[in-house]
């Protein structure tokens, strides 16, 4: 009786989630600060998306595995905990190993701790579903983080230094529009990519 | 005295934390579409964060840097973070319930403000002394403070406006958002120090 | 009486995951801590090598004031055949997006030998511009003499970036002003 109430997410379907239907940036509106400060180039945004999926899946899979041992009291206390420790492990890790992009990621690396998306995850999936759809779960929502991070990342890069992944594409004749790379292009590409993702979603749904 | 001071400016204005830094969008986009929650919204992150700042801060003087344990700061400022928001909504529960009622969700969605953490890993990374640190966490605050009630009020009256389709709701919020950071983006100019 | 255990059985179930979280971080920082300084230690060998060629030694407690103490890191002494041929300061100074560690060189003869940026968070290809390595900035800050730092301008639209970079460089030589006064050189 049980398991017909629990919804049985095959692999396809946990991709499909995390990476559009609800993508952590597009679709649940979750992970903005570092959307936005992170999104600079796309290096930066690449390695902070695969550092959220890191900590993502080992989090999901640790809270899946602990879900009967975490009473609900202390449930919330638990996930701060386990998720800032794998935070803390990715922290050391880049400033030992890979250095400048530590320091080009800064506080946003600590900062994945209140990243919203792993702690809602934990929550409302984690917390309640095995440990292998929990552990795809982490994978496919951090696979979107980070393809939405790259796109962002894209725009903002390309047409405000006129680079993609640090080499310079468009030529000379090119003015980059510097703009997009400050703070405020970073309000408004996200804006205009969320506006760009609404209308292609209402666009779908015309089709139903 | 005019150090503080300076301190104090420079974190409301020039380097605003939502404008510049981007600390607290997640709030600064989700509770800002009416002023009076975001007025209520504002002032209890920057109480909460005025605290935190004094917290983290001793917290990690008298404990972590003497045993040698930095690589334990997030955790230890997060939980740290998490019980003083448990705290302040039991107090409030009990002594302000119409507020309580009012801020609702929001409130245990303070710990997941990123400036909350951000200001007091920013008071370790500056290192600020006891002061400076409570200076700096209740003016970042205050920057919050403004900058979601200066959205909440441009949002209240974009509902009126007739807004294409797929720019409805987050996207005009955050272009809006853009607006207001190339406003802020002139105080850049302002010398301090 | 049920009340209770329940209680302590959940402080007890935290503890426990607070345990073993700490017990893994105190692993991964026991492996990487190493790591970083070792690292820090010979990318700043490297640097002060490149800056200053020569011995360097490094000075126990200098004299600093608190505005100093704040920017001020680790300062050496660079001799070559006995002779002292400058140094070369720790400097750490807020940038845009975080904090910009250099090591500013400057010889006894009162001249900026150069400038290297061992870390940075500045935006890329905005704050970035001014601490590029062949970049206006640091050219402009090689081989000058240290009255010339006032005359240097800063990269346009990096502004705080530039104007952090050059108040960290002359606080740099103001604090070699006063060590080569105490040592008694012209």
């Amino acid at each position: 009786m049980s398991r017909r109430q629990k919804k049985d997410w095959s692999a396809r379907q946990l991709f499909r989630n995390g990476l559009l239907d609800q993508n952590p940036i597009f679709g649940q509106l979750l992970g903005m600060c570092s959307a936005l400060a992170v999104s600079t180039s796309v290096i930066n945004g690449f390695t902070m998306g695969l550092c959220v999926t890191f900590v993502l899946t080992l989090s999901n899979l640790f809270i899946s595995l602990l879900r009967r041992f975490i009473l609900p009291q202390i449930r919330i206390a638990a996930y701060i905990v386990i998720v800032a420790g794998f935070v803390t492990v990715v922290d050391l890790l880049l400033k030992a190993y890979f250095p400048s992009l530590a320091a080009s990621l800064g506080l946003f690396i600590p900062l994945i701790v209140v990243n919203c998306v792993i702690l809602a995850r934990a929550e409302s999936f984690a917390s309640k579903q095995p440990v292998a759809p929990s552990l795809l779960d982490g994978v496919s929502m951090g696979l979107g983080y980070t393809v939405a991070m790259v796109v962002i990342s894209s725009v903002r890069e390309l047409l405000g230094s006129g680079s993609f992944c640090g080499i310079r594409i468009l030529g000379d004749w090119f003015s980059p529009a510097m703009l997009l790379i400050s703070p405020v292009g970073g309000f408004l590409v996200l804006g205009g990519l969320m506006a760009g993702v609404s209308w292609l979603k209402n666009k779908r749904k015309k089709k139903e | 005295m005019g150090n503080l001071l300076l301190l104090s400016l420079g974190a409301v204005l020039v380097e605003n934390f939502v404008f510049v830094k981007f600390l607290g969008i997640c709030p600064f986009l989700g509770v800002s579409q009416k002023l009076n929650t975001a007025v209520g919204m504002g002032l209890a992150v920057t109480f909460t964060m005025t605290i935190s700042s004094a917290l983290t801060w001793l917290l990690h003087r008298f404990v972590l840097v003497p045993l040698e344990l930095e690589y334990l700061n997030t955790v230890a400022f997060i939980l740290l973070i998490a019980s003083l928001v448990q705290l302040i909504e039991m107090v409030l529960q009990k002594f302000l319930p119409s507020l309580y009622a009012s801020l609702g969700i929001y409130l245990p969605l303070i710990t997941t403000n990123c400036a909350v953490l951000g200001v007091a890993l920013l008071n370790v990374q500056n290192g600020y002394d006891f002061v400076e640190s409570m200076v700096y966490g209740f003016s970042a605050g205050i920057g919050f403070l403004l900058a979601i009630v200066l959205l909440s009020l441009v949002r209240e009256r974009l509902i009126f406006s007739r807004i294409p389709k797929p720019f409805q709701g987050f996207p005009s919020a955050l272009i809006a958002g853009g607006l207001l950071a190339l406003a802020f983006s002139g105080f850049q100019g302002l010398q301090l120090a | 009486m049920k009340k209770q255990q329940n209680s302590l059985l959940l402080a007890l179930r935290l503890t426990a995951v607070v345990a073993v979280t700490t017990l893994l971080l105190a692993v991964v920082n026991a492996v990487t801590a190493p790591v970083i300084a070792e690292r820090v230690r010979r990318e700043g060998m490297q640097a002060r090598e490149a800056l200053i060629p020569g011995s360097a030694a490094l000075l126990s407690s200098p004299e600093l004031s608190e505005a100093e103490a704040k920017t001020v890191g680790d300062i050496y002494r660079i001799t070559r055949d006995d002779a002292v041929q400058g140094y070369c300061v720790d400097i750490s100074v807020n940038g845009f997006g975080g904090t910009i560690s250099m090591i500013v060189a400057v010889s006894v003869d009162r001249n900026i030998l150069g400038v290297k940026i061992l870390s940075h968070s500045e935006t890329p290809g905005i704050g970035s511009k001014a601490v590029e390595e062949d970049g206006a900035l640091l050219a402009a800050l090689k081989d000058i003499p240290v009255r010339g730092v006032h005359s240097v301008e800063g990269i346009s639209g990096a502004t705080v970036s530039s104007k952090a970079i050059l108040s960290g460089v002359l606080t740099a030589t103001q604090v070699v002003e006063r060590l080569e006064q105490e040592r008694g050189g012209a």
